[in-house]
């Protein structure tokens, strides 16, 4: 497998990032890594160096009507596989496709979607490991969606109110095939998804968003997920590149009917500010155990420090602390350091 | 519900009486003078932000979903936030290609400083050249023709207007190049970011050297001595700092060095003193006028 990625790679990064930003057809192409050194005082399984991901991103207008975008993910393998990793002496990698879809170019006001995507729940489900504001997901969409995002097939319409304001209303409608998340008692069955997502710009340098979220299955077994989230950020219009502020709290819960209902919920709310122009400072707290007995709550803080020489690399320092009621005190120290090769496309904001 | 869709009906159709959005304070300025009080022109670059590295907020999709045309630099200047700006809009007329877009680079004859080798070890290069070509007094007379063309196609009713404002214009920005031919200047000085290369080639002034070491990159100790070296060489007099940077570090070298040293606009609105692209042209050539001449 590991030989069979490693060809792939060579292969699109010599053909390709040669020509990558001339003027020509060829769809635009990236690579983002992530390398990491982690220290687990309770889990020491993922201790040492480790290259975590590798993402291929490829995107491209293509025809007059629909632009592309595929985003291939080469994932360090944990657990599961560990007899392919000793047959071969070291750590093996799997190759998925995270998302691959089209999207509409021609409609006024709306755009329609086909293909493999991430569903856009919350702050972070749709963003990227590269592009994540901590070195790993939140604990939060981890007990909600599962650590690698939740990437479902299926077709989505969103479409841009005409109001003064931003307002935009999306409808996802997808078969539901993650059998951590969904009820597996019909795959055929309709799931769908409304977001509602409007922003406010109280002035020139201060915004405030709030999102909506709603995801449901037509099934009698079925989960449902709800999500409320909002964000204020300040970038002053004097010196903006060296000073910024950002909020930004996701609130989610998960129910699962069945013969033993099962509900989870958590929030988790961070700040981030930047110092200077190539440092940022930001700090989490997450709370896990809206919805249970205090007995199974759990407590997240992490701290985090960026040093970002340019857009395309980043070395983020991390320090998280895991209090579960039930069990000892997790201690998690993370160096990360993160690269672009490649076009880079802008991040939302 | 139909008061909320009666409401939206009514947003809908307030909208349509001509809307110009621009990526930067400069070309708003020309495009303003142009069209005069007949249409709305607006810029997402205020006068002291950096171009490069704007935020893509939602609300700029808002403007741009309205837009009848979007004026854009090109060379890259707007990578890192126009294109999903643009997606976001949903208005397929200022897509790339669409009626409603202009790529002011299109129009641009021999730009500056284009790279031989494209590597990012060169810091944030443009691989089409410099693309702060609209602080060229020069530049922008070549460009009124395609401007006002544009706006005419797109609003036919505003002919005579806008090709009555481009003569004017032209009259002003001649009236600059001519005050540009006779002033005196230094032939050396010390820049932060190439954002004036094609202002200083005009008045044949040489850039001896950046405070960033690279584009994009921010100063550092050893590469200051080797400004401070420079700036001994050369006898360079004058440093000029764009104000969307720190001028931190140009104020330790006023310290330590006899010079002047001007945290200086780049963009309209950048102060409160250059309110259209004519006062800035003004501004910035007082500012090297006679600087450092004996």
């Amino acid at each position: 497998m590991s030989r069979n990625i490693s060809i792939i790679l060579s292969s699109i990064l010599f053909s390709n990032f040669a020509f990558a930003q001339t003027k020509n057809m060829n769809p635009k192409i990236g690579l983002n890594t992530i390398f990491e050194y982690i220290n687990n005082s309770k889990d020491r399984d993922h201790d040492g160096f480790s290259l975590k991901e590798a993402e291929l991103q490829f995107s491209s207008d293509i025809d007059v009507y629909l632009r592309g975008q595929a985003t291939i993910g080469i994932h360090q393998e944990h657990e599961e596989h560990d007899d392919d990793a000793d047959e071969h002496g070291h750590a093996s990698y799997s190759v998925e496709p995270e998302e691959v879809f089209v999207e509409t170019l021609q409609i006024p006001g709306v755009t329609l979607k086909a293909g493999k995507f991430l569903l856009d729940i919350g702050k972070h489900n749709n963003v990227h490991s590269h592009a994540l504001p901590f070195n790993n997901q939140s604990k939060l969409n981890e007990l909600i969606i599962g650590d690698e995002g939740l990437s479902e097939v299926g077709v989505s319409a969103s479409y841009l109110l005409p109001t003064n304001s931003f307002n935009e209303l999306s409808l996802e409608y997808f078969t539901a095939s993650n059998d951590e998340v969904f009820s597996s008692e019909d795959k055929h069955a309709s799931s769908y998804l409304l977001r509602y997502k409007s922003l406010f710009e109280i002035s020139s340098e201060t915004t405030f968003d709030y999102g909506l979220t709603y995801l449901s299955q037509s099934v009698d077994n079925k989960t449902e997920i709800y999500g409320l989230d909002f964000s204020v950020k300040w970038k002053p219009l004097s010196m903006g590149k060296y000073h910024s502020f950002a909020w930004v709290t996701d609130i989610l819960k998960k129910k699962k009917y069945g013969s033993n209902d099962e509900s989870e919920a958590g929030v988790s709310s961070y700040f981030k500010y930047q110092l200077s122009q190539r440092v940022f400072a930001q700090y989490k707290y997450e709370f896990l155990g809206l919805d249970s007995d205090s007995s199974r709550n759990t407590n997240v803080h992490t701290a985090l420090l960026a040093f970002v020489p340019s857009e395309f690399s980043s070395i983020r320092f991390q320090y998280d602390q895991v209090d579960e009621r039930s069990s000892e005190q997790e201690r998690v120290f993370t160096l990360q350091l993160n690269i672009s090769m490649g076009a880079h496309p802008a991040h939302a904001y | 519900m139909k008061k909320i869709l009666l409401s939206l009906l009514i947003s809908v159709a307030s909208f349509g009486d001509g809307l110009i959005i621009t990526t930067t304070n400069n070309a708003a300025s020309i495009v303003k003078q142009l069209v005069g009080d007949k249409i709305k022109v607006e810029s997402l670059t205020l006068g002291t932000q950096d171009p490069h590295y704007l935020s893509s907020k939602p609300s700029f999709t808002v403007k741009l979903s309205r837009a009848d045309l979007l004026v854009s630099i090109g060379m890259e200047l707007e990578d890192g936030w126009l294109p999903l700006v643009t997606k976001g809009a949903r208005n397929p007329k200022i897509l790339i290609g669409g009626s409603g877009r202009l790529v002011l680079s299109e129009y641009l004859k021999n730009p500056l400083e284009v790279p031989k080798d494209l590597s990012r070890s060169q810091g944030d290069v443009h691989a089409e050249g410099n693309p702060h070509f609209l602080l060229s007094p020069s530049r922008v007379i070549n460009l009124l023709p395609a401007i006002s063309e544009r706006i005419i196609k797109l609003f036919p009713d505003l002919k005579d207007e806008v090709q009555k404002n481009t003569s004017v214009l032209n009259i002003h920005l001649e009236a600059v190049l001519k005050r540009m031919s006779s002033i005196r200047v230094h032939k050396e000085i010390i820049m932060y970011h190439k954002t004036l290369s094609y202002f200083l080639n005009d008045l044949g002034i040489n850039v001896a050297g950046y405070l960033e070491p690279k584009p994009g990159i921010p100063p550092s100790a050893a590469h200051l001595l080797k400004i401070m070296k420079i700036i001994d060489e050369k006898k360079v007099q004058l440093v000029l700092v764009e104000n969307y940077f720190s001028d931190e570090v140009a104020k330790k070298l006023k310290q330590k060095m006899n010079l002047t040293f001007i945290h200086i606009p780049v963009s309209v609105d950048g102060n409160e003193k250059v309110t259209d692209i004519v006062k800035l042209y003004d501004f910035l050539i007082s500012s090297v006028e006679n600087q450092g001449i004996n």
